[in-house]
């Protein structure tokens, strides 16, 4: 497999059964984008897609992407532009959900 | 309202049940993501940018108050609390689990929704009027039509792998509400002096990255044939469309390639050897759908209340934009606009959708529109009850008197959900929103629209706005291209680029310099189309070269 992500970088997936996005932390797969492992080489990240592929045959991951970021300082920023949003998930501040009444509906 | 019959019934349950053993067989890896994309696509559900999207389809825009609330409940159960309504007249809940769509696909077949078709290369939801039935410019109502076409198309077997996909809207009235011109066919209801009641047909519209609008290629179709040619251009397009590159495999592809005359000619001869028996429709059939689309029973209604109301100007103001008249007298249709200032653009909240659902039952007979521009309509509402449906949506945050207004804007979920996105949509369409906030700006604006899309594919028909504003990627950021002089109408026209991309903190103020611009230039009684239509885009780019000023020197 050949590497075309420069260093350093996160590999990012969906979770099979919810579809969230999931980060590999080098053991397991969090939503928590800070517990995200860091490639730092680029044979670091062959073994990253060498493990996507692995969870992928399990049918645990689906749509894997390794993500080339910025800075590791305190926060984790993708490279790219699409990726930062799905970092940072959707801008929108819909403050808390509104379903009063909307659980159970009687039809 | 058109109800399932037992067909339909049995239908959709047994294609929920193959769906849900095939959900579970991707779970144990019996099948493969490879082998499931297809599947899944045809069932509506899409892996987005951060969790699966599904599309319902909601045929010809037009929703029972009971289907509204199994709606909310989905929202409420399911996902976060909201759902988006889409510019083809569907409903789209962002935050769906893959192991949750079989459970939710078999509560939307408890009041006969489903999702069958609302992806995939294959002949999509059927679009309409969204004042089908009600409007006084109508020659007849679209939605049996569109019904029919439902019917045939729905898991038709030779069209269930086309070229691409494949999009068909219909429109009964003189004034397109339906943009049939930006469709694979448009069809239009026309009533010809000698022949009766038929159909125009155009074909190749769509927009995307290769926008094309529409051509004539059949003047009359009888109801009778209707199908019949359908198929005729369909199989024409299902052995000629090319497959070998997605980006040319629409119709609008084929038809410029081949040449508007001689693919008329193909079709032509297609239908011409085709036996149409076991598609045409014999006048029983139409009665029998066209019943199921009649007027509820409107009862005469004094107009005291609504006369009393017009004093106060939020109300007067409600009435003036969010309403058209009815057919009949005493009555109007409703606009509930998804675009609250600031708002998202056809999003509405689970509790939203319950009282939307409460009222429809309570003031427009228990059935509810979608628009093609996000918004939702209450088809019969008698004037004297619009007052107090007025209050209880303003309660609801509802009750916002924008529609054909600047801040009723068009907008796709661009990047914020959308996996194919380039940039984002929707803060653009709130930034503009509040730019434009004062109502009596607004009206002295009057009629135009906004289109905003987040990528190339123009899902929000970005170049059919009054004001296109496309964003794009460049060089790692989001870039906002500006046209202007679209139109969504039978006159249709795309808009023309301003000048180059700009960044999305630029937007909202290139946006107030082009409408300056206008207000300066028109003159008395146009519209701002009809200002661009009068002078061209060159009186415009001042307003775009003059970046960072929104000053009246720019006038
Ligand atoms: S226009 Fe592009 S970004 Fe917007 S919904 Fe369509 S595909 Fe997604």
């Amino acid at each position: 497999m050949k590497n075309k992500i420069p260093a350093p970088a996160i590999l990012s997936a969906h979770d099979l059964r919810e579809g969230y996005v999931a980060y590999w932390t080098g053991e397991l797969w969090s939503r928590d984008i800070n517990q995200a492992k860091i490639a730092h080489a680029d044979d670091e990240i062959i073994e990253m897609e060498t493990v996507a592929a692995s969870f992928i045959a399990q049918n645990i991951i689906v749509d894997f992407a390794i993500i080339p970021i910025a800075h590791i300082a305190y926060k984790i920023t993708s490279k790219t532009l699409r990726e930062s949003f799905l970092i940072s998930g959707p801008t929108i501040d819909y403050g808390e959900p509104s379903i009063e009444g909307a659980l159970n509906v009687s039809i | 309202m058109y109800r399932y019959d037992e067909f339909d019934a049995a239908f959709v349950a047994s294609r929920n049940a193959q769906f849900a053993n095939q959900v579970a067989r991707r779970l144990d890896g019996s099948l493969s993501e490879d082998e499931f994309r297809p599947i899944r696509l045809r069932n509506g559900v899409y892996l987005q940018l951060h969790a699966y999207m599904l599309r319902i389809a909601i045929p010809y825009g037009t929703l029972s108050a009971k289907q509204m609330r199994v709606l909310a409940q989905i929202g409420a159960k399911y996902d976060k609390g909201y759902g988006h309504f889409t510019t083809r007249q569907n409903i789209q809940f962002n935050w769906i689990k893959l192991i949750d769509v079989p459970q939710i696909l078999a509560e939307l077949a408890e009041v006969s929704m489903h999702c069958i078709q609302t992806s995939g290369n294959c002949i999509r939801n059927v679009t309409a009027d969204h004042f089908a039935g009600i409007a006084k410019d109508e020659i007849a109502d679209p939605r049996p039509i569109a019904e029919l076409i439902r019917q045939w198309s729905t898991e038709h077997p030779e069209f269930l792998y086309l070229p691409r996909k494949f999009k068909i809207a219909v429109t009964g009235a003189s004034a397109d509400r339906a943009v049939i011109r930006a469709h694979d066919i448009g069809i239009q209801i026309i009533d010809d002096v000698k022949r009766g009641i038929g159909f125009r047909i155009y074909a190749g519209g769509g927009l995307g990255r290769t926008p094309v609008i529409g051509k004539i290629i059949k003047e009359f179709v009888t109801h009778e044939k209707l199908l019949g040619y359908l198929e005729a251009v369909l199989r024409t397009y299902n052995s000629e469309g090319r497959r070998d590159n997605k980006y040319k495999a629409r119709i609008k592809i084929l038809v410029n390639e081949t040449g508007l005359e001689e693919f008329i000619k193909q079709v032509e001869a297609e239908y011409a050897i085709s036996d149409t028996s076991s598609v045409d429709v014999d006048a029983d059939e139409i009665a029998r759908i066209n019943a199921y689309f009649a007027l509820p029973k409107l009862l005469g209604r004094s107009e005291t209340k609504y006369d009393a109301a017009l004093n106060d100007s939020a109300f007067a103001d409600f009435a003036k934009y969010n309403t058209i008249p009815h057919k009949i007298d005493g009555y109007v249709a409703t606009t509930i606009s998804l675009k609250p200032i600031g708002g998202i653009p056809g999003d509405a909240t689970s509790t939203q959708m319950l009282a939307i659902a409460d009222l429809a039952d309570k003031y427009s007979s228990g059935e509810i529109r979608i628009t093609h521009h996000q918004n939702i309509v209450f088809p019969h509402v008698a004037k004297d009850d619009l007052p107090e449906l007025c209050a209880a949506l303003g309660a609801m945050g509802l009750a916002t008197a924008n529609v054909g207004l600047i801040s009723d804007i068009i907008a796709c979920p661009g990047l914020d959900y959308c996996a194919l996105a380039t940039a984002r949509s929707i803060p653009i369409a709130q930034e503009i929103s509040k730019r434009f906030e004062s109502s009596q700006k607004q009206a002295e604006i009057g009629n135009i629209s906004i289109n905003i899309s987040g990528c190339i594919n123009a899902c929000a028909h970005h170049h059919i706005g009054n004001i296109g504003i496309l964003g794009l990627e460049k060089s790692g950021r989001e870039n906002y291209q500006i046209t202007i002089g679209g139109d969504a109408t039978l006159d249709m026209a795309l808009g023309e680029r301003l000048g180059p991309g700009i960044d999305a903190e630029d937007v909202p103020d290139t946006i107030e310099r082009i409408i300056n611009r206008y207000l300066h230039l028109r003159e008395e009684g146009e519209e701002f189309i009809d200002t661009y239509r009068r002078l061209g885009i060159e009186h415009f780019r001042v307003a775009f070269a003059n970046q960072g000023q929104i000053l009246s020197e720019d006038l």
